[in-house]
């Protein structure tokens, strides 16, 4: 008994050291490639981007599904976008509310005849539509594939630009965001994909699309969001965006070159977590093949998106997030430790299994065993407990470094209560809060293994416009 | 199994776990203070900014009106507030053409020398900047300067300096700008593209000569037709006729070639032309077909449209349906027999 005592000293002491050593390390990497994003922003205005270059067309897919609360606005949204050469494409998956009523009725839509131009996989299209008002606006109608990638898939055949941006029924994009997102595909003609920030609008001003007062939301299940939020975008996809290991583009921003999408078939309608599936698949097709590529990001390219405000609506959420990381490292399981995909292999891929993956469970674990080893009397209570407040410093620490980042590289939160509010929530996050989340990354984990496919219902409660 | 797993004693654990917290804690107040520091510092730098903006726009709007001399404007600022104001003319001199940038590029001439400090600098994002204001506040392009920034170990900042010299219409700066147009081959061949087309028609030679030079790669080759395509430079088409038929060009290349001759093209290139039209490769027959279309001088070229639309590739078909003017004729290639859209 002793000897699995001591077993486990070493595991913990070794995880914590693996887990804080790759967060540090993060915040670090992150720092500098913010310092120099912010001297490249210097360098590069997006208004010469959009008058001088000759931009490449993109067109915005935007799947929706019973999006009938925010379906209007947020097209408008879309539409009001700066950049030269878009084509805004909804694909509305099926809606059993009045989603394509409502776009009909705002946009004038009449049906049009328009052939898929490319050869990817899809439910069944009914019919095509485009704005009478807006004719830069297109809505395909389509049977119900039971997921957003059958839906972008559909968009993707019907798509005819040599880009496209992968959204949600919900983004906002920021005015200049496309701009923004385009420009690694200017200056590197590898690059194949390009993912941007996401960012949570609840609690903020929205006004003819665009948010105008960017706040905390009120209800704190969304305050603790934009904190994770913060955390993974400003500092995580910095860092390894940095490192060239990139392995999410989040589905809600992502900007794909279509010849590479549909060259692997497009989206892969088995998983959950299609985005990352796609970005894996990327990295391994080219590098498999050995073809220059690269999959960038772009943090000054920003979407907003409404997060959830219902413990139930979280829950599920984290829930299908996990079940799908679950399935799509058990499928790319050969890219684990194998030199043949550089850096994913190595480094990213080995990160996301010991620490995204498993670490929900290491952290039950300890929870567990802290309860059940105190009351067979065989651990030190002091000695536990400083331990337990190591590692929640060590955590509060790599919040706070990011919220550092955000301010140094963003300040996108300007007032200073608002700061104040994200230091606060780095310490309270760790009371209850991280449990939660924990908890239903376990249940995403369960789901993987009783192979679940379910979606779950997500509830709109559409923007605050006043 | 004991044997090879070390005891850690609780005391040492906790002294480790101790120093460890402490350390943590450190870190996390610096974090804290870092936090606090960075918004104080960024709100304050924000507000100097824009104070000094305030101050600076209906000055101006002064100048841009002529009411002030040129050289008097940013010779009345302190040296501390240079950095500032160089950001500052940038800015709006991104957004203005002709005149109105000239002037404020006279202006900024006491700033200038802040410009090629930084192009000295150590940081390539520095350097880029240095580069970028070189080239929109000179009212001639430095083209020496800029020229040696084309050779950047940085790729970002040999494109920064490309873009400053594309700026200045100066077929000088153009024919500078060539000589490092195969380091730009990584960069999206329509960016580069456009920015040999933003020299004009005056552009249109050198580029001409970059494009036909043994030592210009693939990738440079294909921006260099394009902007020859979108400047619509007819004297080009005897280069691009010669480049067509010589071995060794890749098919993308040519592919592109033949694209511009459809454009820019005369019936004395049809003979190159033809030679593609029975071409194994889908892309090549489709293009060719379609510039023969363009360009068909008599009879033969007629026939050979003609054979064309039983081609067994569908958008070759409908390329010389089109070209014969028979789109509702009587076997026009029904668009669901197409099969998906031809590379570009």
């Amino acid at each position: 008994m002793i000897s699995v005592l001591h077993l486990a000293d070493w595991v913990v002491l070794a995880f914590v050291g693996v887990v804080v050593g790759h967060y540090l390390l993060g915040a670090v990497v992150a720092l500098v490639a913010l310092v120099k994003l912010r001297w490249r922003l210097a360098s590069s205005h997006v208004e010469e981007l959009a008058s001088a270059a000759t931009l490449p067309p993109i067109t915005l897919l935007v799947p929706m599904y019973n999006e009938g609360v925010v379906a209007v606005e947020a097209v408008h949204a879309l539409l009001g976008v700066e950049y030269p050469t878009k084509e805004v494409l909804v694909i509305d998956d099926g809606s059993t509310d009045d989603t394509l009523a409502r776009l009909a009725a705002a946009f004038e839509l009449e049906p049009r005849l328009r052939p898929p131009a490319s050869d990817v996989p899809h439910q069944p299209a009914r019919a095509v539509f485009q704005s009478r008002t807006r004719p830069e606006l297109w809505v395909l109608s389509k049977a119900n594939g039971g997921s957003k990638a059958d839906a972008v898939n559909a968009g993707l055949a019907y798509c005819r630009s040599p880009l496209f941006c992968m959204l949600d029924g919900d983004s906002l994009l920021n005015r200049d965001a496309l701009l923004r997102a385009v420009r690694p595909f200017l200056d590197d003609a590898r690059t194949v994909a390009v993912g941007g920030t996401v960012g949570i609008v609840n609690g903020s001003r929205v006004r003819y699309g665009r948010v105008e007062h960017l706040r905390m939301p009120r209800p704190w299940l969304a305050r603790f969001q934009v904190l994770e939020y913060v955390r993974a975008f400003v500092a995580a996809r910095t860092a390894w965006d940095h490192l060239g290991a990139l392995l999410i583009v989040s589905g809600a921003f992502g900007l794909f070159r279509r010849d590479a999408v549909v060259a692997l078939g497009g989206l892969d309608d088995t998983t959950v977590g299609e985005d990352m599936e796609l970005i894996l698949r990327l990295h391994r097709t080219h590098l498999e093949a050995g073809t220059p590529y690269r999959i960038g990001y772009a943090p000054d390219a920003v979407s907003w998106t409404e997060c959830p405000e219902s413990l139930a609506v979280l829950g599920r959420q984290r829930d299908r997030w996990h079940r799908g990381l679950a399935q799509i490292l058990w499928r790319h399981r050969r890219m684990l430790f194998n030199p043949r995909y550089g850096r994913v292999g190595m480094l990213a891929f080995p990160a996301y299994v010991g620490i995204e993956l498993l670490g929900p469970v290491v952290e039950a674990l300890g929870y567990l065993g802290f309860v059940v080893f105190l009351a067979m009397g065989w651990i030190d209570l002091p000695l536990a407990l400083l331990l337990l407040a190591l590692a929640v410093t060590l955590g509060v620490a790599q919040s706070i470094a990011a919220v550092a980042l955000e301010q140094l590289a963003f300040r996108r939160y300007e007032r200073l209560r608002d700061l104040w509010l994200l230091l606060l929530l780095s310490v309270i996050e760790n009371l209850g809060y991280r449990q939660l989340t924990v908890w239903w990354r376990l249940k995403g984990l369960v789901s993987f293994f009783r192979k679940r496919q379910a979606w779950g219902v997500m509830t709109r409660t559409g923007f605050q416009t006043t | 199994m004991r044997a090879t797993i070390p005891d850690i004693p609780e005391h040492v654990l906790a002294r480790v776990a101790s120093g460890l917290l402490i350390g943590a804690l450190g870190l996390t107040l610096a974090l804290v203070v870092a936090a606090f520091a960075i918004h104080g510092w960024a709100a304050f730098v924000e507000r100097r900014r824009s104070r000094r903006a305030e101050r600076w726009t209906p000055r101006l709007m002064a100048l841009l009106d002529g009411e002030i001399e040129a050289e008097a404007f940013a010779r009345a600022i302190w040296p501390h507030q240079r950095a500032d104001m160089l950001r500052f003319l940038v800015t709006f001199a991104v957004r203005l053409r002709g005149g109105d940038r000239h002037r404020i590029a006279e202006a900024a001439a006491p700033l200038r020398a802040l410009a090629h400090r930084y192009l000295q600098s150590p940081s390539p994002e520095w350097r880029a900047f240095g580069a970028h204001a070189l080239g929109v506040l000179s009212v001639r392009a430095p083209v020496v300067t800029l020229g040696t920034a084309l050779r950047d170990p940085s790729r970002r900042v040999g494109l920064v300096a490309a873009r400053a010299l594309s700026r200045s219409a100066d077929v000088r700066a153009a024919r500078v700008m060539l000589t490092g147009l195969s380091r730009f081959g990584g960069a999206h061949t329509a960016s580069v593209a456009s920015l040999l087309t933003a020299f004009g028609v005056q552009g249109g030679m050198p580029i001409t000569e970059a494009l036909v030079h043994p030592r210009t790669d693939a990738r440079a080759r294909l921006a260099a037709i394009e902007a020859l395509r979108r400047l619509s430079f007819v004297p080009a088409a005897p280069a691009a006729r010669a480049l067509l038929v010589r071995p060794g060009i890749d098919r993308e290349t040519q592919a592109a070639l033949l694209r511009l001759l459809g454009e820019i093209g005369a019936a004395a290139d049809t003979a190159a032309v033809r030679r593609f039209c029975d071409d194994p490769d889908d892309v090549l027959r489709i293009n060719a077909i379609t510039a023969l279309g363009v360009l068909q001088s008599g009879p033969d070229d007629e026939s050979r449209l003609r054979r064309a639309r039983l081609d067994p590739n569908g958008w070759v078909a409908l390329r010389a349906s089109e070209a014969l003017g028979e789109t509702q004729g009587p076997d026009p290639a029904p668009s669901d027999a197409l099969p998906p859209s031809p590379a570009r």
